[in-house]
């Protein structure tokens, strides 16, 4: 077994048996399933015609803070706690540990969203009584994607700082700019910038219209909390044309280009924090 | 091979200098003690040796390889008993042996690293629940999987009780006895003196001086005292003219003999004992390594 694949094993086995994460896990399936439970006895609650996808909508807020949660001391905390010492004692490399850390942490959040994300099928699906193959698929999917772009985001940070506090602040810092400020704020500056006005499309239209400028299609898709909403339908969409030859009913380009932002976010930040640590002092 | 070879290895950081052109070369099979007080370079030089930081200049040596070119080949080769360490809380005492059997590639038998550093009834719990000097075996243990060739061992004794310290030292001993070459750092004397073959003491970031224990007396002139409770008076006595003894003082029964030299003191009792008087008590006051480490840490008297 290689020294990346050993250390994911420790860090999954650890972090199975560290109680924080799952007191974070059952929060996000809480906080998450109240949403699904309001809708439900709201009066048009007949009318959602996928509401599994909207059951995976839910963690668009949550499941980042849940990353993070699980994920900010990964690496940096092993350096504050000496542990990597121990680790860096034995052979392997900083890579493994960057990324053995990562792959561990990972598989742990991807195991609490798939639990999460089980109990709230069985609300929707008793609820709702429908449930749907191919929204199951690819809402999983496009959930999935969104939970490895916070996990990698997050680990990366984690490998790029030397203090615990440093990586709280960055990290949140970057989930308020991307998340709660997006719309309201980043967006419109970009707006300016390529339309002289602040003036953005209304978030109803994000997906099946093509009437929004071709600026705003790609440069929303920049957020992973947009890029998620976008993929949510565009992947069960794709899955639905591929499976029975339909045809798709929004674009393909700035969707296909939402996916590789996630897996960007996925990549980016983790290579990044391993280049940062790769060069660092850990005395 | 090469146990540790270090070249003007230098670390500065920004203004402040950590460690000073340090030059030293342990040879294999030593039991090499690292001796200096707290903040003088110990653990930076060991950093380096684990690639946690890198010099500023020079390069070192560590079992045959260069640890900055290729960190993975040093940790394949030597075992570390790191300072400020921690081990994780929810893994069990096997899991640890198993992690870094699994990160050696080494097939040995768990259960026999464990009985090893004492802890066979312990394997099995979590590492929550082990005190201070179980998981400084735990971690001793962590570091003989894969047979290493050399021991890296800093600060073994940090936070463990006394009776602690007498297994850690007989552990280092077995290891020694099988030929791995061991290079522990302390700031406590009494574990060089009572283990290593030589020592290097390092003050300020730089080498004071490296000798066996013995050498290291010679070098800096101390001396022992000889006290001896004799009957008669010592007459026709000529002590004052063995090469090597700096005084002598006799009152009212005492004689009181300087060695500059340890080895003399045998010289002295039969020359007393062949001058007609008998010896009835005989009291060493040796020159302590305690002595030598602060005169030399504080810039002492010798200089």
């Amino acid at each position: 077994m290689s020294s990346l694949t050993t250390i994911a094993r420790k860090d999954f086995k650890d972090s199975l048996r560290t109680r924080s994460i799952w007191v974070i896990a059952g929060a996000m399936t809480i906080l998450c399933l109240s949403h699904i439970l309001a809708f439900l006895s709201s009066p048009i609650a007949d009318q959602h015609t996928q509401p599994f996808i909207l059951a995976v909508a839910q963690f668009t807020l949550w499941l980042p803070l849940a990353a993070i949660g699980i994920g900010f001391k990964s690496i940096v905390g092993e350096r504050t706690s000496g542990s990597i010492r121990i680790l860096l004692g034995q052979p392997g490399t900083r890579r493994s540990v960057v990324y053995g850390t990562y792959l561990g942490r990972l598989l742990i959040l991807a195991t609490t969203v798939l639990l999460a994300l089980a109990v709230m099928a069985v609300v929707v699906a008793f609820g709702f009584g429908i449930i749907g193959f191919i929204n199951v698929l690819g809402g999983t999917i496009a959930l999935l994607l969104f939970a490895f772009a916070w996990i990698g985001l997050t680990v990366g940070v984690s490998s790029f700082v030397a203090s615990e506090t440093r990586a709280i602040g960055l990290v949140m810092g970057i989930y308020a700019v991307v998340e709660p400020l997006w719309r309201n704020l980043i967006l419109r500056l970009f707006a300016v910038v390529f339309t002289g006005t602040t003036q953005t499309p209304s978030q109803a239209t994000v997906f099946y219209s093509l009437e929004e400028p071709t600026w705003y299609l790609y440069v929303n898709r920049l957020s992973p909390a947009e890029a998620f909403n976008a993929a949510r339908y565009y992947i069960p969409d794709l899955i639905e044309s591929i499976w029975y030859g339909t045809t798709i009913s929004g674009p393909h380009a700035p969707n296909v280009f939402g996916v590789l932002v996630l897996i960007g976010w996925a990549t980016i930040p983790v290579f990044l924090g391993y280049r940062r640590f790769e060069g660092a002092d850990l005395g | 091979m090469t146990a540790i070879e270090t070249t003007k290895l230098t670390k500065r950081y920004g203004e402040e200098t950590a460690l000073d052109e340090f030059t030293l070369r342990v040879e294999r099979g030593e039991v090499f003690g690292f001796l200096g007080p707290n903040g003088a370079g110990k653990s930076t030089t060991i950093d380096i040796f684990l690639d946690f930081i890198r010099p500023t200049d020079g390069h070192a040596v560590v079992a045959d390889y260069d640890p900055q070119q290729t960190p993975r080949k040093v940790r394949q080769n030597i075992g570390v008993l790191p300072d400020e360490y921690s081990l994780y809380d929810s893994l069990t005492g096997i899991e640890h042996i198993e992690l870094a059997k699994d990160l050696h590639g080494s097939e040995e038998d768990t259960d026999a690293l464990l009985s090893r550093v004492g802890l066979t009834d312990a394997g099995d719990q979590a590492v929550e629940s082990y005190s201070k000097g179980m998981a400084q075996r735990l971690a001793f243990g962590m570091a003989l999987v894969g047979d290493p060739d050399v021991l890296i061992l800093d600060e073994p004794s940090a936070g463990i009780d006394p009776n602690g310290l007498q297994d850690m030292r007989e552990m280092i001993r077995a290891e020694a006895e099988a030929g791995t070459t061991i290079f522990f750092s302390t700031h406590i004397l009494e574990q060089v003196e009572a283990v290593c073959d030589r020592v290097a003491i390092i003050n300020d970031g730089e080498l004071v001086a490296v000798d066996t224990i013995a050498g290291l007396r010679d070098v800096f002139d101390r001396q022992s005292t000889l006290t001896l409770s004799i009957d008669g008076t010592p007459t026709a006595l000529e002590l004052g003219d063995l090469n090597g003894v700096s005084d002598v003082e006799y009152t009212d029964g005492t004689l009181t003999v300087k060695l500059r030299d340890p080895q003399l003191k045998s010289t002295v009792i039969a020359q007393v004992e062949a001058s007609g008087v008998s010896v009835t008590n005989i009291e060493i006051e040796e020159a302590s390594l305690a002595d030598l480490f602060s005169q030399l840490t504080t810039g002492g008297d010798s200089e």
